[in-house]
C-alpha cells in the first residue's frame, strides 16, 4: 500500500488536507493524483487544501493545482484553497500565477461556510 | 537541530543540479541564506521562488546545471548555468505565457519581476547563464525568533 502523500481528513462531508512542506515536483504530481482518486472514491462536497505551512508556490505547483481543480470539476467536486501566507501570495502575484477562480478563501472555517452556502 | 546563526560575512556556495532532489536542495539553501542574511519574509519567498523557476528551467531544458549562491554587500546573487541548447529567441522567452514545453511560460519573466536585477546570457547550442540579484533593505529579525 502506498503511503499517503498528504493525509486527507473527512470533515463535514468534505476532504481536508494540509500541505506542510515544499513538495518535490514529482510528489506534487502524486498529490494531485491522490486527491483526485480519493475524491472519486468518497464523493465529498468539496476538497479543501490548507496552505498555511507552505514555503512557496511556483509555476509548477500552480499548474498541478490548476489541473487538479479542472479534474475535480469534471467529477463535480469543488476545490478550495485556504491559508495562503502573505509572503507566498505576494510572490505568486508577482510571478504571474493564476489560481482557479473562486478557489481561494481565507481559512478552513471560511471554506466550510462557502461549501454550506452552496 | 543546528542553532540559528546570522550571516556575519560574505558567503558563496556552488550547487550541482542533476535532479529534483538537487532542485529542492537549491530552494532550501536559498531560503536559508536569505533568512540568515536578514531579508524580509516576503523577499525570502521571492528569492526562493525565483530560484525554483530558474533552476527548474535548467533541469527541464538542459538536463541539469549548476547554481552559485552568493551573499556580499547586503546583496544575494544567484547564478544558474547550464550547458543545454540555449535560448534561440530571448525576447520571446521573456514574454509571459511563452513556453517551448508544456509549462505556463512564466519562469523567466516571473523571476525577473521577483528579483531586483536579471541578466541572461545565452546562445543557441552554447548553454545559458542567468544572473539574478536582490538587495536587502533593513534587517528582518523575525526569522531568528521563529527558529528558537
Amino acid at each position: 500500500m502506498q503511503a499517503q502523500i498528504i493525509p486527507l481528513l473527512r470533515v463535514q462531508r468534505c476532504l481536508l488536507g494540509s500541505i506542510q512542506y515544499g513538495l518535490h515536483d514529482h510528489r506534487a504530481w502524486e498529490m494531485g493524483q491522490h486527491v483526485l482518486q480519493e475524491a472519486k472514491r468518497l464523493s465529498p462536497r468539496a476538497v479543501i487544501l490548507d496552505f498555511t505551512a507552505i514555503p512557496l508556490i511556483d509555476s509548477f505547483l500552480s499548474r498541478v493545482l490548476l489541473d487538479m481543480a479542472k479534474a475535480l470539476h469534471l467529477i463535480g467536486t469543488r476545490l478550495l484553497m485556504c491559508g495562503l501566507p502573505d509572503a507566498v501570495i505576494i510572490s505568486m502575484v508577482e510571478l504571474g500565477i493564476v489560481v482557479p477562480p473562486g478557489t481561494a478563501v481565507r481559512d478552513v472555517d471560511a471554506a466550510l461556510d462557502m461549501v454550506d452556502a452552496g | 537541530m543546528q542553532p540559528w546563526t546570522w550571516l556575519t560575512q560574505d558567503e558563496r556556495k556552488t550547487f550541482v543540479v542533476r535532479d529534483e532532489d538537487d532542485l529542492m536542495h537549491c530552494r532550501t539553501a536559498a531560503m536559508d541564506l536569505a533568512a540568515r542574511a536578514g531579508f524580509s519574509q516576503v523577499d525570502c519567498v521571492r528569492i526562493t521562488t525565483a530560484v525554483s523557476e530558474i533552476v527548474r528551467n535548467a533541469l527541464t531544458y538542459a538536463g541539469g546545471g549548476e547554481m552559485v549562491l552568493q551573499y556580499e554587500d547586503e546583496t544575494v546573487t544567484i547564478t544558474v548555468h547550464d550547458d543545454g541548447p540555449g535560448i534561440t529567441d530571448v525576447e520571446m522567452a521573456m514574454r509571459d505565457g511563452y513556453s517551448s514545453s508544456q509549462s505556463m511560460g512564466l519562469g523567466l519573466p516571473g523571476a525577473k519581476r521577483l528579483m531586483d536585477s536579471f541578466d541572461i546570457e545565452t546562445n543557441a547550442g552554447s548553454g545559458t547563464t542567468i544572473v539574478m540579484r536582490k538587495k536587502r533593505y533593513g534587517m528582518d529579525r523575525s526569522a531568528e525568533a521563529a527558529a528558537r
